[in-house]
């Protein structure tokens, strides 16, 4: 079988991919692991999203989604997984595990919007005992919204990131009670707009600067110890010791990178992800990649902008010499997104995506050419777990080889 | 007598409450203190060639002792009259159960956890050791050495991965070699074959990114290594595919002990009646053999914490197991150096705390994720697998000084268990001494995987000598087959077959655990197997399932749903291991899901 694209995940990264791309092609072929499309947003099932400001109930705008993509006439494989992708000059073969036997599809190009897996309890080094009743938000999701099970009836987050939210949002509607949010951050690691709208609606406490010191319970958890980090160092004196049933963690993302990996595709020390140039190209020719499985996004809008433009680039892809330059950034940053940029390629228009490492007040996010000031653009406040990005238009500038592109928070 | 009163004077200086007395041939430790150092080190020090072990009943202030769920679970075996009992069922009682169905006898194994792995035959990393560095005149070296050879041929009658790629120490100095000149002797004299001292270049052509600083290794080719879960559960499945049983939840209790004969075990499921009973509860040992009034010796439980890496940095040891030669320094001095001469027993106290990290190894395993570890230190609980952070974050400081490039993010998950240590430092292997009818296979610690094997030859023949004593027939079972096969993962099938097997079973065609590419139709075939486990551990540790990366945060929901379809029961009863390790508390009500 002959594709222009594939796409591997059927989230709202992969949809939204392949809507796009389907008005240049329709030759396309989505492949979802799960038996139904959604990704991430499945598990949201019956939360309310806060969209372009609005809310928007998840399931509703999953079912039209999904309509959207039914409609385009593209081939959609459900239950189906991409085990591996093998270059070969031209195309690639990719094998796909599906229920009638393993399949061999060749393509011109690939999209991999695989998601993002949250940090486990070992990534997180958390120390004590290994009983049951330690999950991540997403498991609580999937058991809550998807199965329609409850896996506790008490419990604690630890971790304030946005998914935590939508599991509290779930657990409460199951009249669970969150006892409270601990992160071991100084600042929430979610959107000021869903904590306020979320913890403060359900008045749920936020602890910060506190770290889980101790796992309590052998078969199933009895409770969980916080204590407070002064300086960056455990306070021993001020230990909060809360009796529950569970567990939940939401300590972050990490880019499902399996496939793009063993590919040896170079990976980016900052998002964890692969590095990937202004059309999000991977350091594989013909490879893209969007959503959660390049970089941790937590808003709908921004990861819109980017599947979108990913799918019109693997459309548009032919194969030619690259001439790539290194966007840099200072240490004010987390991650700046493409940390690559392909000067034989469209210059005008490109979307830098960024996090900031810590908050600012009244800063400016600049952007130098050779040490000119090209961009410029004041914020009055930026904080890491919100997204922010910027349009440059590089083609005005002779760039070359040579050139040095840099961003700074000033 | 001049041991005894010099055993007490040690002891006393160690803790003026505490006294030696001797009995029956065996040294009794009494007294009490709140600090449990010192209880390890005066079991330690009562150490002696002329007893048979030491009772170490020093009690621990402050410390209580945790409940044991000694509940009845119904009668199921009550008044079962059988040959062997094997009582647990790590590797040790696993191994022993096997060698025990090539006889036609009616031999049972119970263990008191909802699976035969949850111990150290669970938590073990899989070396198979060579016996060169174990000390001489001990029944360890002698059951390593032996039962490392016994692996060729048991992992293919077994179908367990199994590397014989061999051992490394790592050398920065070529004089250092004059430390290991009794290794060569011992290579000698245990028949360890090919040991030798290789230059850099023969190392990087055995491990091809070995640290920078290692200019020379002793190679041992004989090392191994291999996946000790599955090893344990072939052992265990096959003795039951050649007749024999295996009862999971089953506590043995008491013993009714009478003439020196054990007559009765009873167990949360009922008394058993039992020609002879076999002791292979590891950790629980001594607690084993004062039931059955032959106790001889002590279980000091050693804590060992070890971390798994991502399977991304699997180059760091690519095929061999390898450890930093204590006696090079790389780095920071007092880290790494021998502690030398022991004055002062206080001083001794403070130096335990330096051999933490001392036998910190880099471990090759047959999944190809690398093991560092183990860090180790006493403890005085017998079930203790909690983790400690700034362990954890000291290995990682450890390891650094062997591989420099290590980071934390490299870690996906760590492990500690405790280890069935005798003060006597050796393994318990015999007939009884004082009760006739017990055999005891105790105080296996490190390594004891390695050893096994020949442990459970030597125990069953100790038991079929004992029956022909006793007068009883011992047949040969003629239909014995050592053949087992285990579930091998089919993402690894050439790509027809595993088309093949797709289209005759689609559920292999269906992925579950996506970070270990592993399909429904395998769950569904390892709850097929001989002893089948419907836990999610179970799952894991068979299969790998909930393994990767993720951890099982994506697919423990999908694999508890397989399990319950596959068990044709609620989702509700489907547990993370034990009974009471409870994952789903309730249906939601009045909710549409799919
Ligand atoms: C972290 C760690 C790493 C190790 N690494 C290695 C290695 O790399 N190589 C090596 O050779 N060795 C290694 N070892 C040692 C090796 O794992 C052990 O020596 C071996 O597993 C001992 O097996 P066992 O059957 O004696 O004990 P266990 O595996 O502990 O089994 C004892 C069983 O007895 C059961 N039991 C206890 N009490 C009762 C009761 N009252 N009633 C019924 N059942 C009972 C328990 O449930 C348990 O299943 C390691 C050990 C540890 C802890």
């Amino acid at each position: 079988m002959n594709k222009d694209i594939l796409i591997v995940g059927g989230g709202i990264s992969g949809i939204y991919s392949a809507i796009e791309a389907s008005n240049k092609t329709s030759n396309i072929l989505l492949v979802e692991s799960e038996r139904e499309l959604g990704g991430l947003l499945r598990k949201l099932k019956g939360c309310e999203l806060i969209f372009d400001s609005n809310k928007t109930s998840s399931t509703e705008y999953l079912r039209t989604l999904v309509d959207k993509v039914n409609k385009t006439g593209i081939e959609i494989w459900k239950e189906s997984y991409v085990s591996n992708i093998l270059k070969e000059d031209t195309l690639f073969s990719v094998d796909i595990i599906t229920k009638d036997g393993i399949k061999n599809v060749k393509t011109k190009s690939i999209i991999i919007a695989s998601g993002f897996h949250e940090k486990t309890r070992n990534q997180s080094f958390i120390p004590g005992s290994n009983p049951s009743g330690i999950f991540t938000s997403s498991a609580i999701l999937y058991y809550v919204n998807v199965l329609g099970y409850l896996p506790t009836k008490t419990c604690v987050f630890y971790g304030s990131t946005d998914l935590s939210l939508y599991a509290i949002e779930s657990l409460i509607k199951a009249n669970v009670n969150v006892i409270g949010v601990f992160d071991d951050r100084e600042n929430p690691s979610c959107l000021n707009k869903n904590t306020e709208d979320k913890l403060n609606k359900y008045n749920i406490p936020l602890y910060l600067s506190y770290t889980v010191t101790d796992v309590i319970g052998k078969d199933r958890v009895e409770a969980i110890e916080f204590s407070k980090i002064k300086n960056g160092i455990i306070d021993e004196n001020e230990k909060i010791r809360i009796d529950c049933d569970s567990l939940i963690i939401s300590q972050g993302y990490i880019p499902e990178c399996k496939l793009i990996e063993s590919l040896n595709a170079k990976m980016s020390l900052w998002t964890k992800g692969p590095i990937v140039d202004q059309n999000s190209m991977t350091s594989i020719d013909g490879i893209f990649v969007t959503g959660n499985s390049l970089m941790a996004h937590n808003e709908i809008e921004t990861q819109i902008i980017n599947a979108k433009e990913v799918g019109i680039n693997a459309a548009k892809f032919k194969q030619t010499e690259r001439e790539l330059i290194d966007v840099d950034f200072d240490e004010n940053y987390s991650f700046v997104v493409p940390e690559v940029v392909d000067l034989s390629s469209n210059l005008s228009n490109i979307n830098f995506f960024f996090r900031p490492a810590k908050s600012f007040n009244n800063k400016t996010v600049k952007v130098y050419l050779n040490k000119q000031i090209i961009f410029s653009k004041d914020y009055t406040v930026l904080y890491p777990p919100k997204m922010e990005n910027i349009t440059l238009d590089l083609k005005k500038y002779d760039l070359t080889s040579d050139s040095k592109i840099m961003l700074k928070i000033e | 007598m001049s041991s005894i009163s010099k055993i007490d004077r040690i002891i006393k200086e160690i803790n003026s409450s505490f006294e030696v007395r001797e009995d029956n041939g065996l040294l009794f430790l009494d007294g009490k203190t709140d600090n449990y150092d010192e209880i390890v080190l005066a079991g330690r020090e009562a150490v002696t060639s002329d007893h048979y072990g030491v009772i170490n009943d020093i009690r621990l202030e402050g410390e209580k002792e945790i409940e044991e769920n000694d509940e009845i679970l119904d009668y199921s075996l009550d008044n079962l009259h059988v040959d062997c009992l094997v009582i647990g069922g790590g590797v040790i009682g696993s191994a022993i159960l096997r060698e025990l169905s090539k006889y036609k006898l009616n031999s049972i194994l119970i263990d008191k956890e909802s699976d035969i792995i949850e111990h150290q035959s669970g938590n073990s990393n899989g070396i198979i050791d060579s016996g060169l560095t174990i000390k001489s005149k001990t029944l360890k070296a002698l059951y390593t050495v032996r039962g490392n050879k016994m692996f060729d041929k048991l992992s293919e009658e077994l179908e367990v991965p199994f590397e014989r790629n061999g051992h490394l120490i790592l050398l920065k100095n070529r004089f250092e070699k004059i430390f290991y000149s009794k290794l060569f002797v011992n290579a000698k004299k245990r028949h360890i074959p090919g040991i030798k001292l290789i230059n850099r270049k023969t190392l990087l052509s055995i491990e091809s990114e070995a640290p920078k600083w290692a200019n020379y290794a002793i190679y041992i080719p004989s090392g191994g290594s291999i996946n000790p879960y599955k090893f344990t559960i072939a052992l265990a499945e096959n003795a039951v595919e050649n007749g024999a049983l295996v009862f999971l939840n089953t506590k043995c209790l008491s013993m009714d002990v009478s003439n020196n004969i054990i007559k009765s075990v009873k167990t949360n499921r009922g008394t058993i009646f039992p020609k002879v009973v076999i002791n292979a509860t590891g950790i629980y040992s001594d607690k084993i053999a004062e039931m059955a009034k032959d106790r001889t010796f002590t279980i000091h439980p050693v804590k060992s914490t070890n971390l798994v890496l991502d399977k991304k940095v699997s180059y760091i040891a690519e095929k061999t197991s390898f450890i930093k030669s204590p006696i090079t320094v790389i780095r920071d001095e007092n880290d790494t150096k021998k502690v030398g001469v022991i004055r002062g027993v206080r001083k001794l106290l403070k130096q335990e705390r330096k051999y933490m990290y001392e036998e910190l190894s880099t471990i090759h395993s047959t999944s190809g994720n690398v093991i560092i570890g183990p860090a180790i230190i006493e403890t005085p609980k017998r079930e203790d697998y909690s983790s400690d952070v700034s362990i954890i974050s000291q290995i990682i400081e450890e390891q650094r000084k062997v591989s420099p490039k290590l980071k934390k993010s490299d870690v996906i998950s760590y492990y500690s268990a405790t280890r069935a240590s005798t003060y006597e430092d050796d393994f318990v292997i015999r007939k009884g001494i004082f009760t006739e009818n017990i055999f005891e296979a105790c105080g296996i610690d490190y390594p004891g995987l390695t050893a096994s094997p020949a442990i459970g030859e030597d125990i069953a023949s100790m038991v079929i000598n004992y029956l022909k004593e006793k007068g009883y027939k011992i047949l040969p079972n003629k239909l014995f087959n050592p053949h087992h096969s285990s579930i091998k993962p089919i993402k690894d099938y050439p790509r027809s077959l595993r088309d093949k097997l797709i289209k005759s079973n689609p559920k292999y065609g269906i992925i579950v655990c996506k970070c270990e590419e592993i399909s429904l139709g395998e769950i569904e075939s390892c709850l097929s197997s001989p002893i089948p486990v419907y836990t999610l551990d179970a799952i894991k540790k068979r299969i790998g399932a909930g393994s990767g990366k993720c951890q099982g945060s994506i697919c423990s929901p999908l694999i508890q749903d397989a399990i319950a379809r596959k068990k044709r029961t609620s989702i509700l009863n489907i547990k993370k291991s034990s009974n009471e390790s409870v994952v789903l508390f309730e249906k939601i009500e009045d909710n549409k899901h799919e």
